[in-house]
C-alpha cells in the first residue's frame, strides 16, 4: 500500500488542477499509419499513480514502477491471481520438491534471451536466490534460502533450511529472475534503481519521463507469437477525477480506479466499449478485536457484535455497494471455493438484532439505566482505532455504531494517524481495529498470517501479522501438518483446512466485514481477450505483480 | 476631546497617535464603518449557529438508504452517499470549524504579544533572542509542518488541532508588533514612567499595550482567519479531527461529489468558509483603518454629496 498521507497529499493538492492536469499526453501515440488498431497501437494504462515517474525498475525495490514486475521481468511459473490451482510455467518448465521440502528442483526453459542478446540459463536463476541470500534487505518474504545451484544450463537446485511445500508460491512465483552477467556487478541490489533494464519479459522500456512511460513489444521474446499489442504506456492522474474523465472520454484502454457509480460515471459513457470488472478477491475487510483483553477475550460479545451488523447495508452505503459478503472461512471466494467446507461455502454471517442481546443475556450482561449492557461493573463499550481520512472505514464504523447502540453495545472510533495505526496494532494497543486480511496467495498463508500463534506476539510486543492475538493450537497443529504436506496432495491440505474454519467459525476471533473489491475498468475498443468473470486467466489489478505482465502479453488487438 | 499628535515610525509611516484619554472618538467612528458591521453580522451569525446549532439539529452520522439526494423539503442541503443529512453536517462542523479558528486566534495571540512585545520593549539580548525565535518560526514552511506534525500525533480532536496550528501562526503578529513597540518605547512618557521607577511589566500592561490594542486586535482578527483555514486545508487532506467545513470537503472529494455532481454536498462547505473569511477580513480592514488612518476612504455625507 502506498503511504495514505502522500497519497492524499498528492490528491488534494492536484484538485487544482483537476481540470489542466487531466489527460495531457493521452491518445495521440504517433500512430503513424493511423489504421487504429492496437497492432500499431499502443494501449494506455492507468496503475493508481498520482506523482512524477521516477525511474526504477529495480525488482527487488518496494518502489519500482508499475509493469517491472511480470512486464518486464519474469518469474519461474505463474500462480493466477484469480484461480486457484491455476499455475503456468514461465521462465521454468517444470519443479519437484526433494528432501521433505528442502530442496526445489527446477528445469529451467531453453532458448530463452534476454533483452541484449545474452542467453537465459540456470546460472541466472542460482545467482538470484544466492543474490537474495547475500543481501537480506531483497529478501523481503524471508526466504530461507541455502543456496542455489545450477547443475547445468537448463537445471538447477535451490536447498532451503527449512521445508517450503507451503512457499512454492513466494518463491517460483514472486521472485523475479536477473541476469548474472549485469547484476554479479552491483553492490547493492535494494538501492540500485536500474534505469537500463535488462530482462527476460514480453515488453522492454521504450520511452520513460516523469508524465509517462512505455513499454513496447520484445521480438525475441520466448513464448511463440506472443504478444501481440504494440505495447503500453502508463498514465498518471493527479486526482482520481481526472482519472474518471479520462476514463469517460476512452483515454484510458486499461485503469484500476475506484469510481462511485460506476454505471453512471464511466460505462453509460459507451455502453459498448466501456467494461469492467470487480477484483474482490485480495482483501478481506475485518473488525480484528484484541482477543488478550477484555470484552473481546468472550466469545459471546464478539458473536453478538456480529449479528448486530447489518453488512448489506454497510456495503451499499460505505463500500459504494461493491463489496461482497465474506465467508465465515475467512477466505475469498470464489479463489478459494475449492478450499472451503461445503457447508461453509454460502454461509453468510448472519444479521439478527434480537438474538444479538439474547447472546449478551446468556453470558450474563444486563441492560443498564442507559440502554447499555454491562456485567460485573463494566459497560460493554470499546473503541476501535481507524486510520485517520480512510473515509470509507470511517463511513462503515459509523453505520456499526448505531446499529451497535440499539443492541446495547457502545461503540467509539477513534481515528489516529498511519504511523501511530501501524505501531497500535503490531504492539496491541487496542480495543478493536478495522483493517484488510490479506495473503502472499496460498489458503495457508491467509490462515497463517492471521491465526497462527507464530505470527503474534504478547501484548507490548510487536506481532507479524496475527495482530488480534489469536492463539489455538488445533489451529497451530492444522498449519504445522500443512507445511509438511506437498503442494500436490489437495486432499489432505483440505482436510486441514476444514479444521481450521471449524474452529474459525466456532470461535469468530474475528469478525468480518466484506470482501473488498478492487474495480478494474478496461475498453474493447482497441483490446480484446481482456479476462472475464468466465475466462479469469489472470488477475487483472494493473498494479505491480506476476498477474499484470499475464494480461499484457495475452492480450489481442480489437477486431 | 481628546488630543492626537500623529507621529512617523521609521518608514514614514503614520503610527497611531498617542490617546490622552478623555474619551475615544476613533471608536466611536468604528461603529458607523459598514465594513466592520457587515463584517460583525457575519461572523456573529456564524458564532451562533456554532453556540446554539448543534442542539437543534440532529445526530449528524445518522446513515439512510436515501443516498446522495439534492435538496428537498425533508433534507434542506440533500444527503451525502452514506445518506447523512448535509445541512445538519454543516451545522455542526460550523462549530468544529469556528471553535479551532478562536482557540488559534486566542493563542497565536497571546504567544506573539508575550514574544514581540516583551522583545521590543527589554531590547538588547533578550530582543536578539526572541527575534531570532520568531524569525526561525517565520521562515518555517507553515501548511507543510503542520501537516508533518499532525500526521505524527496520535488522536486528533479541535483542540489538537487548533494547537498545532498555533505553533506557525504567531510569528508574523510578533514581528509586527515588537515593531511597534520599539516606535512606542522612545516615547516621553515611556521615558517618564520608566524614570519614576515603574517596574517594566506594569509600563508594558498600562503604557503600551492600551496603545498596542488596535493592532493587537487586527493581528487576533488575522490569526483567526489563518486558523480556520489552515485548519480546513488539514482536513482537506484527511487530517483533521475537528470535524469540521473542510473535513466535510475531504468526504465529499472522496465520495467523487464533484464527478457524481453532487454540488450540495461541497459547495456549502465552502461557502461557508469564504464567507467567515470574508466576515472576518472585513473586520480586519476596519481596523487597519482605524491603526492607519490613511486608508481611511472619505465617507461621502449622504444628503449632500459632498465628503465630510
Amino acid at each position: 500500500m502506498r503511504s495514505p498521507l502522500a497519497r492524499r497529499l498528492l490528491a488534494a493538492l492536484a484538485t487544482a488542477t483537476l481540470v489542466v492536469g487531466g489527460a495531457a499526453g493521452c491518445g495521440d501515440d504517433g500512430d503513424a499509419d493511423g489504421s487504429g488498431t492496437a497492432e500499431g497501437k499502443i494501449i494506455n494504462v492507468f496503475s493508481g499513480a498520482n506523482a512524477g515517474f521516477v525511474p526504477n525498475f529495480n525488482p527487488f525495490s518496494q518502489n519500482s514502477v508499475a509493469g517491472t514486475h511480470s512486464v518486464l521481468y519474469e518469474a519461474l511459473l505463474y500462480f493466477n491471481g484469480a484461480r486457484a490451482d491455476d499455475v503456468q510455467p514461465q521462465l521454468a518448465t517444470g519443479y519437484e520438491f526433494a528432501d521433505n521440502g528442502r530442496t526445489l528442483n527446477l528445469t529451467v526453459r531453453d532458448g530463452v534471451k534476454w533483452s541484449d542478446g545474452t542467453p537465459f540459463t540456470a546460472e541466472d536463476v542460482a545467482f538470484t536466490f544466492n543474490l537474495i541470500r547475500d543481501h537480506q534487505k531483497i529478501n523481503h518474504n524471508g526466504l530461507p534460502i541455502v543456496e542455489a545451484v545450477a547443475a547445468d544450463p537448463t537445471h538447477v537446485s535451490i536447498k532451503f533450511s527449512q521445508g517450503v511445500y507451503t512457499r512454492l508460491n513466494l518463491i517460483a512465483g514472486r521472485i523475479y529472475i536477473v541476469p548474472k552477467h549485469l547484476w554479479s556487478a552491483i553492490a547493492d541490489p535494494s538501492a540500485f534503481t536500474n534505469e537500463k533494464p535488462v530482462a527476460t519479459g514480453a515488453f522492454t522500456v521504450a520511452s520513460f519521463s516523469q508524465q509517462n512511460y512505455v513499454f513496447e513489444r520484445n521480438p525475441n521474446y520466448w513464448e511463440a507469437g506472443k504478444p501481440k499489442i504494440k505495447g503500453l504506456r502508463f498514465h498518471q492522474f493527479a486526482s482520481a477525477d481526472s482519472a474518471i474523465a479520462a476514463l469517460g472520454a476512452g483515454q484510458l484502454d486499461w485503469a484500476g480506479s475506484f469510481i462511485a457509480d460506476i454505471d453512471k460515471q464511466y460505462v453509460s459513457r459507451d455502453p459498448e466499449h466501456n467494461k469492467y470488472l470487480n477484483e474482490s478477491q485480495l482483501y478481506l475487510t475485518n473488525l480484528i478485536p484484541n482477543l488478550d483483553k477484555a470484552p473481546f477475550n468472550s466469545v459471546a460479545v464478539r458473536k453478538a457484535v456480529s449479528l448486530a451488523l447489518d453488512r448489506d447495508q454497510i456495503i451499499k452505503l460505505a463500500f459504494s455497494g461493491y463489496g461482497k459478503h465474506a465467508s465465515p472461512a475467512q477466505l475469498p471466494r470464489p479463489l478459494w471455493d475449492d478450499y472451503i467446507k461445503p457447508e461453509y461455502k454460502d454461509r453468510k454471517l448472519e444479521f439478527d438484532p434480537a438474538r444479538a442481546e439474547q447472546t449478551l443475556q446468556q453470558d450474563g450482561w444486563t441492560k443498564g439505566a442507559d440502554g447499555i449492557y454491562a456485567k460485573a461493573g463494566r459497560r460493554l463499550s470499546f473503541t476501535v482505532k481507524v486510520v485517520q481520512g480512510y473515509n470509507d472505514y470511517i463511513s462503515a464504523l459509523q453505520i456499526m455504531t448505531q446499529a451497535l447502540k440499539s443492541v446495547g453495545i457502545e461503540m467509539k472510533t477513534q481515528e489516529v494517524s498511519f504511523t501511530a495505526f501501524s505501531t497500535d496494532q503490531q504492539t496491541g494497543d487496542f480495543d478493536m481495529i478495522i483493517t484488510n486480511l490479506y495473503s502472499e496467495g496460498t489458503a495457508y498463508s491467509w490462515y497463517s498470517r492471521g491465526f497462527a500463534s507464530k505470527t503474534t506476539a504478547p501484548l507490548g510486543q510487536q506481532a507479524g501479522s496475527n495482530y488480534g492475538r489469536y492463539r489455538n493450537p488445533s489451529v497451530d497443529a492444522a498449519l504445522l501438518v500443512m507445511e509438511n504436506t506437498p503442494p500436490d496432495q489437495k486432499d489432505a491440505l483440505r482436510a486441514e483446512l476444514f479444521k481450521i474454519q471449524d474452529v474459525l467459525v466456532e470461535e469468530l476471533p474475528y469478525i468480518p466485514i466484506q470482501q473488498s473489491s478492487s474495480l478494474i475498468e478496461y475498453r474493447t475498443e482497441n483490446i480484446s481477450n481482456f479476462p472475464t468473470e468466465q475466462n479469469h486467466y489472470a488477475l487483472t489489478t494493473p498494479y505491480n505483480g506476476p498477474d499484470m505482465g499475464i494480461v499484457a502479453k495475452n492480450l489481442l488487438p480489437a477486431g | 476631546m481628546a488630543t492626537i499628535e500623529t507621529q512617523h515610525d521609521v518608514t514614514g509611516e503614520v503610527v497611531p497617535g498617542v490617546v490622552v484619554p478623555t474619551g475615544r472618538p476613533r471608536w466611536r467612528g468604528l461603529l458607523h464603518s459598514r465594513k466592520l458591521v457587515t463584517g460583525l453580522g457575519i461572523v456573529g451569525f456564524f458564532g451562533l449557529v456554532a453556540v446554539v446549532g448543534p442542539l437543534l439539529v440532529g445526530d449528524p452520522q445518522l446513515v439512510s438508504d436515501d443516498r446522495l439526494l439534492g435538496p428537498s423539503a425533508a433534507h434542506l442541503l440533500g444527503t451525502t452517499n452514506t445518506g447523512q443529512d448535509v445541512f445538519r453536517q454543516l451545522v455542526v462542523a460550523t462549530r468544529g470549524s469556528m471553535v479551532v479558528g478562536l482557540v488559534v486566534g486566542v493563542l497565536a495571540t497571546v504567544v506573539s504579544v508575550l514574544v514581540g512585545v516583551v522583545g521590543g520593549y527589554a531590547g538588547g539580548h533578550t530582543d536578539e533572542g526572541l527575534s531570532l525565535f520568531s524569525n526561525v518560526f517565520l521562515v518555517l514552511p507553515g501548511l507543510p509542518l503542520v501537516v508533518l506534525i499532525t500526521d505524527y500525533v496520535q488522536t486528533r480532536g479541535a483542540l489538537a488541532i487548533a494547537l498545532i496550528v498555533s505553533i506557525t501562526a504567531w510569528a508574523g503578529s510578533a514581528r509586527v508588533l515588537r515593531a511597534q513597540t520599539l516606535s512606542l518605547r522612545s516615547r516621553d512618557y515611556v521615558d517618564a514612567a520608566r524614570v519614576s521607577g515603574e517596574p517594566g511589566w506594569r509600563i508594558i500592561t498600562f503604557e503600551i499595550l492600551p496603545n498596542l490594542l488596535p493592532l493587537i486586535a487586527a493581528q487576533f482578527v488575522f490569526a483567526v482567519i489563518g486558523g480556520i483555514l489552515t485548519e480546513a486545508a488539514l482536513a482537506f487532506l484527511g487530517l483533521g479531527g475537528a470535524g469540521s467545513w473542510g473535513t466535510m470537503l475531504y468526504f465529499a472529494q472522496n465520495s467523487q461529489a464533484l464527478s457524481l455532481g453532487a454540488w450540495w454536498w461541497f459547495v456549502p462547505p465552502g461557502l461557508a468558509i469564504a464567507l467567515v473569511g470574508a466576515g472576518l477580513a472585513l473586520i480586519n480592514f476596519s481596523l487597519d483603518e482605524l491603526i492607519n488612518p490613511r486608508l481611511r476612504v472619505a465617507r461621502r455625507d449622504r444628503r449632500t454629496g459632498r465628503a465630510r
